[in-house]
């Protein structure tokens, strides 16, 4: 019952309240400005959320993308834009609503079914010693299950090259500001240390390369918001762009001509290969994302 | 016994200061006022507050890291105040 509740119940309940709030002030606002704020504080509300939830990581990525990249994403689509009205038509609403619905109940149904029953992460933590990394959610991500991250880093990719393939020609937003310009220049140093220290921490703790590439990547976007180029060619950031997909693969192709099996890491050699190919990532991750703030490469 | 109750009152000056500077957004007629009282307010609140985590902790590298959290958030505020005023003048 409510007044039973604990104080940290009470948090959590205001945090859902709030986060249920927002994303229907977003869904139903009339202006489309207002809808991306909206959206920029239900991505805000619900990296709180996942902190609530004691996932860190998870966290810092949906506070990042979620909220910062995405609602500036928006921000550039609703800006010049002749439409006012963005949104979709009522019968693709109803159909988004009507998926949602189907969702939620399976979601409740397989909330009051579930058992508590031995899951799948004390084996995880039983062979944490043969993955060559001291964090658990690394150790899924870039050796057990190696071949999803392959693939979502895959996914990553092709999202942003379909992006530039639609051609939508419309400039970056950016703000012609001197001390817009020089507060970025300040930043733009300690947010790409930060973010390798970030991905470097994903070895042993709370981290990883996503985290730090989409970090990277908030930093870059800065450094362009001020109407900056990066003083990069952009053959280099084409490279960039594709190292995380070319590295995770070479180096699997790599261990499967050697015999070992495709991204199978003998032990001695796992935690070097999976630092490399989180380098990648983070690179990539930072670079992908940046391009699709400023729509080319 | 004396930095908690030092480090309580802090706590409870800070968040304060903090909520003067929301009703101030709330309630205030125009958008400098109100960024008057938001950026402002916000500064010297979170500034308690950070006083009184450092107030809390005993750790140097603790309070290492409130500091340049605290740096962060006042340049940041600054420059968001700023930017906001900026186009509300150019684009009234």
């Amino acid at each position: 019952m409510l007044w039973q509740t604990g104080k940290k119940d009470m948090l959590d309940l205001a945090l859902g309240l709030m986060l249920f709030i927002s994303a229907l002030l977003s869904l139903h606002s009339k202006d489309t400005m207002k809808s991306g704020v909206f959206f920029i504080i239900f991505g805000f509300l619900s990296g709180l959320i996942w902190v609530r939830l004691e996932a860190p990581d998870v966290a810092l990525v949906e506070i990042i993308l979620g909220s910062a990249i995405t609602g500036l994403l928006i921000f550039k689509l609703v800006k010049g834009s002749k439409q006012k009205d963005l949104k979709a038509f009522t019968f693709t609403r109803l159909w988004a609503g009507f998926i949602s619905f189907l969702i939620l109940i399976f979601m409740l149904f397989h909330l009051t079914t579930i058992e508590r029953q031995d899951r799948i992460a004390s084996l995880v933590f039983e062979n944490l010693h043969k993955s060559g990394v001291d964090s658990a959610v690394n150790a899924v991500l870039l050796n057990f299950r190696g071949y999803d991250t392959l693939l979502e880093v895959g996914v990553i990719t092709l999202a942003i090259f379909g992006l530039l393939s639609l051609g939508l020609k419309r400039e970056a937003y950016y703000w012609d500001n001197p001390l817009l310009k020089g507060f970025s220049r300040l930043s733009l140093p300690f947010i790409v240390f930060f973010s390798l220290y970030i991905t470097y921490l994903g070895t042993f703790s709370v981290g990883g390369a996503f985290q730090g590439g989409a970090l990277l990547a908030g930093g870059l976007v800065l450094f362009a918001l001020a109407g900056q180029a990066l003083p990069l060619k952009a053959s280099i950031i084409y490279i960039f762009t594709m190292a995380g997909l070319g590295v995770f693969s070479l180096i699997g192709l790599l261990y499967a001509l050697l015999g070992y099996g495709f991204l199978t890491y003998p032990l001695e050699l796992s935690t070097i290969s999976i630092m490399i190919i989180e380098l990648s990532i983070w690179i990539s991750t930072a670079f992908l994302l940046y391009t699709a703030y400023s729509g080319k490469l | 016994m004396a930095f908690e109750i030092l480090s309580i009152a802090f706590m409870f000056i800070g968040a304060i200061f903090l909520l003067a500077g929301s009703i101030g957004l709330i309630r205030l007629k125009d958008t400098y006022s109100r960024l008057h009282a938001l950026t402002k307010a916000d500064v010297l609140g979170f500034g308690f507050i950070v006083l009184s985590c450092i107030l809390s902790t005993d750790l140097l590298s603790h309070w290492i890291k409130l500091l340049l959290v605290w740096l962060l958030v006042i340049s940041y505020s600054a420059l968001v105040g700023y930017a906001l005023a900026n186009r509300k003048k150019r684009y009234a």
